[in-house]
């Protein structure tokens, strides 16, 4: 499983509208549960719930926050882009990798991330996401 | 005998237990020795960690649930080879796939490696760094690629 596979045009939200972490966590949840029909009670909190244990801001205006819950089926992939910075715990965020999996989905959990990270890795894919104006430039970026 | 020591890799996906089943059948019908080797991709997760993503008590705590991943598949394909009154030899190891592979196939003399099929390519990305493509391309034994294909099912399940 990888983010290429996994990139859905519904699950990315091009511009993300809030102006700080919590706003834009809840979005995408938002987002999320619109699609796929999940609850949101329980969701953001599990979002939360591994924030507490260290900020999921990786550096170079990329946050990956994700966890693992029985609320939702298979690995789930929300991506936002913001077009202007987030304070995000001490960083300063525009790109947001929303990862949420069901708790007996490990393997493809780890494998999405993975993913991530190497795309992440490249300062041409992050400007090229950061410059996007819509989620059909995002998907195209990440597909090409 | 064309080949006296088969190793099937598996991984959790579907096209795995595809090709397990496979291998279970070419073992049966050729009289060979199968052995399964899933590798618990425990690489990714120390990435993972370098990369900031996860903090420590998630690196522990997702190599577990990697390790029952591998644990419920090998468990259901000795089931499957069971149903076919085959002895099979079963690994779970920890480590980079590509090297284990490599390892296992020189330790136990393995002549036939069979792979779940690799899936198509929308990125090169991801190719250069997909595991099973680069088992495929640094075999040092022949390599056999199960396709999806529900005749593999159909013949599995006859004589069951």
């Amino acid at each position: 499983m990888n983010i290429v596979d996994t990139v859905e045009k519904d699950l990315i939200v091009v511009p993300v509208k809030s102006s700080d972490k919590s706003g834009v966590l809840n979005e995408l949840v938002d987002r999320l549960c619109d699609v796929k029909h999940f609850s949101k009670t329980g969701i953001v909190e599990a979002i939360m719930d591994r924030e507490v244990l260290g900020s999921t801001a990786i550096g170079n205006g990329v946050a990956v926050p994700h966890c693992k819950t029985d609320l939702v089926k298979g690995v789930n992939l929300v991506i936002g882009v913001s077009p202007r910075m987030i304070a995000y715990d001490k960083n300063e965020v525009r790109l947001f990798f929303l990862v949420v999996a069901n708790e007996n989905e490990a393997t493809s959990h780890v494998k999405l991330l993975s993913s991530i990270a190497r795309f992440c890795s490249s300062s041409v894919l992050r400007n090229l996401l950061a410059s996007s104006k819509t989620p059909e430039e995002v998907y195209l970026t990440i597909n090409n | 005998m064309l080949f006296k020591n088969i190793l099937v890799y598996v991984d959790n996906s579907e096209s795995a237990i595809e090709a397990a089943m496979y291998a279970i059948i070419l073992a049966q019908e050729t009289g060979a020795n199968l052995s399964v080797l899933y590798v618990v991709d425990t690489k990714s997760v120390s990435d993972l960690y370098n990369a900031h993503i996860f903090v420590d008590i998630e690196r522990v705590d997702y190599e577990r649930d990697l390790e029952k991943d591998a644990d419920k598949y090998i468990r259901h394909i000795r089931k499957m080879a069971l149903k076919k009154s085959l002895i099979i030899k079963t690994e779970i190891i920890k480590g980079n796939a590509p090297m284990e592979v490599d390892k296992f196939i020189k330790a136990n003399s393995i002549d036939l490696l069979v792979l779940p099929k690799v899936s198509n390519i929308r990125s090169r990305r991801e190719e250069l760094t997909s595991d099973l493509d680069r088992i495929l391309r640094t075999s040092k034994v022949p390599v056999l690629v199960v396709r999806a294909d529900e005749e593999i099912w159909e013949r599995f399940d006859e004589g069951i």
